[in-house]
């Protein structure tokens, strides 16, 4: 749609100068609200996402210390109320996905990605400008909704059902500003960068861009569809959260980890200063990968009980090997740094391959009609989700530290970010633990105090929590150091082989070729 | 004696066809949703074959007449596309009123066949037969937009043979958007 701007009026009298108390430039809050450039736009969804995955996993802490503290294991004897820990239970995964996990990567992208196919912008900029407002607006009404006793679990009618459309702004807005990522790395590449030429975090988000439109619309379905019916909170609580449950469940769950494998691919190049060999198998990987994560289709139990659905969670596996493999081959051939991205990558891989392992087990169990092993599904899906988040987040923080020049303004401190991967794998780890085991001990309908379990998990959010603050922490600090340095490069790393490591203030307007045309004609 | 530079022509860069990618991702997230009510208006009549519509009849008139409606707007759209291609801009103008004049008259066609229905929103049918239909609508409606914005625009000038990618993702939005509708009207409308 075009727009008609109108330039403001010219001052006419030379030397004239504006009347006193006139703002002639943009304040800092307005260059930031009305910005249509992609680093702007991208930081805003960053740090937000920072500051929400930090909520969500300090919630996450609370609601396990909640199931540790209580009595017996009898709901509402813990240090939360029954309805409270309820709530709270039912809505921090879902801001960690959807206002945590998933914006951080896609703000990411929109951060790096048009660097890395050499455009000096992103796809339609003003769509992805609205795409970042509208999430900001939806993860605020979100929150409120959950803190106000509304949302899903709340008591409330009227905040339940604002916290149920925000849930629709949240992944229509998050749908929206992946398309501005996959166009921009569609129509957007300079002449001669074909698709199998592109950084490989470039093409993951093409992919998951691609993945989350087939995905998050049936979302939007449902969040619509139970809208229309004019809910009770007791509806949105049971129907409601099962008609959206399935996107926390395999294979939907694995549209968070596409973007992870790009960034685990290209900070293994950056850390062998090198390229990674296999790349079109690589990328092979990251586009089986996203076949295998299209659950738009498994919404429902019955879908979930067939030979379909157990052969794509299996096969989910292969490509995050494969991944591994390529990851492994390139770090072994060369001498690696120990960067901090490397560790991060690491971390990612081995937390994603861990959730697919439990993926596995719902598959033997489902494969077995609960015959075979009878495990606790439920809390399977839970710890699974879990590792998958993890592995998301892990990359998540190990992008914003290789790329930090570009996400914050100046590089993360290093030395503080190497312990930060440990953190992340420890932290998630644990939070992912507690619900795997129980789910294990709750093999055969066998009961069991989930207390011990719950102080695990706690445990582990606060760790992964303290993670996140110290990314926050280092990003913070990053943009108040933003241009001190003037010896500072921009390949920050120095061994990064693709474009968004080039200054672009040298990138060429025009190509010119040193071999012209047609020869100078000399006249006589 | 001086030397005269050589001069050559501007090379002709790639069309970037970024609206035709955007489109492309648009009408698909828009069928995701679509088939995903159809699919949940067919799991609830499968738990309710015999009481499913019982109170209600959805005559085979309108929508039989509704989906050649939207096929002639296929044609008519696609119309557009070719003349536009071809700078017949006389005729690409002519094919966009009819494709809109034939997306408006299916509006109307659905009011009408929604009275005559008469489903009321509280029977176990409503919801899912009203979201559908209603979805579906509001697709149309965006695919009605985005034609009438292209028209505007190609009178405006901006689109010739040299740049034809607007009208082309307008013809693929109007294209998805028929073939959904045949879904509607296979699972709702035939199989009910």
């Amino acid at each position: 749609m075009a727009l008609t701007e109108t330039a403001p009026p010219a001052i006419e009298e030379p030397g004239a100068t504006p009347a006193a108390g006139t703002r002639t430039a943009p304040t800092a809050v307005e260059r930031v609200i009305a910005a249509v450039d992609h680093v702007t736009i991208g930081r805003v969804m960053v740090g937000v996402s920072l500051l929400v995955s930090l909520a969500s996993l300090l919630v996450l802490a609370v609601t396990n210390l909640d199931t540790a503290t209580l009595d017996g294991g009898v709901p509402g004897t813990g240090i939360l109320g029954e309805a409270v820990a309820i709530r709270l239970a039912a809505n921090a995964p879902i801001a960690l996905l959807l206002c945590g996990v998933l914006p951080l990567l896609l703000g990411l992208a929109m951060v790096v990605v048009p660097r890395q196919v050499g455009s000096p912008t992103i796809a339609f900029p003003r769509l992805a400008g609205l795409a970042t407002w509208t999430w900001v607006l939806a993860t605020g009404i979100f929150v409120v909704c959950v803190a106000a006793d509304g949302s899903y679990g709340g008591a409330k009618t009227d905040l339940a059902r604002l916290g149920n459309i925000a849930v629709g702004g949240l992944v229509l807005s998050l749908a929206a500003g992946a398309v501005c990522v996959a166009v921009t790395v569609l129509s957007l590449r300079p002449v001669g960068m074909g698709l199998a030429d592109v950084p490989y975090f470039a093409f993951s988000m093409l992919v998951a861009a691609t993945l989350w439109v087939l995905t998050f619309p049936a979302v939007i379905a449902h969040v619509a569809f139970i809208h229309i019916q004019r809910p009770t909170a007791t509806d949105l609580a049971t129907t409601g959260l099962d008609g959206i449950s399935w996107l926390m469940r395999q294979p939907s769950v694995y549209i968070a980890l596409l973007p992870a494998l790009g960034i685990v691919l290209d900070a293994a190049a950056v850390a062998v200063a090198g390229r990674q060999r296999f790349r079109g198998a690589a990328q092979g990987m990251i586009g089986m990968a996203g076949l295998f994560s299209f659950g738009a289709w498994a919404q429902t139990d019955t879908a979930r009980n067939t030979l379909v659905w157990v052969a794509v969670c299996a096969a989910i596996a292969l490509p995050l090997l494969g991944v591994l493999g390529a990851v492994g081959d390139t770090l072994r051939r060369n001498r690696p740094r120990l960067i901090s991205p490397v560790g991060f990558a690491l971390v990612s891989l081995l937390l994603a391959l861990l959730g697919a392992a439990v993926g596995l087990l719902s598959v033997i169990d489902t494969f077995g009609h609960g015959q075979l092993v009878g495990f606790g599904t439920a809390e399977l899906a839970r710890g699974q989700l879990f590792f998958v988040l993890g592995a998301a987040l892990a990359a998540g923080l190990g992008g914003a530290h290789m790329w930090g020049r570009l996400s914050f303004g100046s590089q993360l401190p290093e030395g503080p970010a190497k312990g930060l991967a440990p953190l992340v794998l420890l932290g998630a780890g644990l939070l992912a633990l507690g619900p795997v085991v129980l789910g294990l001990i709750l093999a055969n309908d066998a009961s069991t105090d989930p207390a011990p379990f719950g102080a695990i998990s706690a445990v582990g959010a606060l760790l992964a929590a303290l993670a996140v603050l110290a990314t926050l922490g280092g990003g913070l600090r990053a943009r108040r150091e933003e241009g001190r340095d003037p010896d500072a490069t921009f390949d920050t790393w120095e061994g990064g082989g693709t474009l968004e490591w080039a200054d672009p203030d040298g990138w060429p307007t025009a190509v010119e070729s040193p071999y012209p045309l047609l020869p100078a004609v000399e006249e006589a | 004696m001086r030397l005269i530079p050589a001069t050559a022509p501007a090379p002709v860069l790639p069309r970037r066809r970024q609206v035709l990618y955007g489109s492309a991702f648009a009408a698909a997230g828009f069928a995701i949703m679509i088939l995903t009510l159809v699919g949940m208006y067919l799991e609830a009549r499968a738990g309710q074959r015999s009481l499913w519509l019982s109170e209600n009849a959805i005559p085979l008139t309108q929508p039989n007449v509704m989906f050649g409606t939207l096929l002639i707007g296929s044609v008519t759209a696609q119309w557009a596309v070719y003349s536009l291609a071809r700078d017949d801009r006389g005729h690409s103008y002519l094919a966009l009123a009819i494709t809109l004049l034939m997306g408006l008259a299916f509006v109307n066609q659905t009011w009408f066949l929604l009275t005559e229905v008469g489903l009321g929103i509280s029977q176990a049918e409503g919801p899912y037969f009203y979201a559908v239909v209603g979805s579906h609508l509001a697709m149309l409606g965006a695919a009605l937009v985005f034609l009438a914005l292209t028209g505007f625009r190609a009178l405006g000038g901006s689109y010739s043979s040299r740049n034809s990618d607007a009208i082309s993702a307008a013809g693929l939005f109007w294209h998805v958007t028929v073939a959904l509708y045949a879904v509607i009207w296979l699972a709702v409308y035939i199989m009910k």
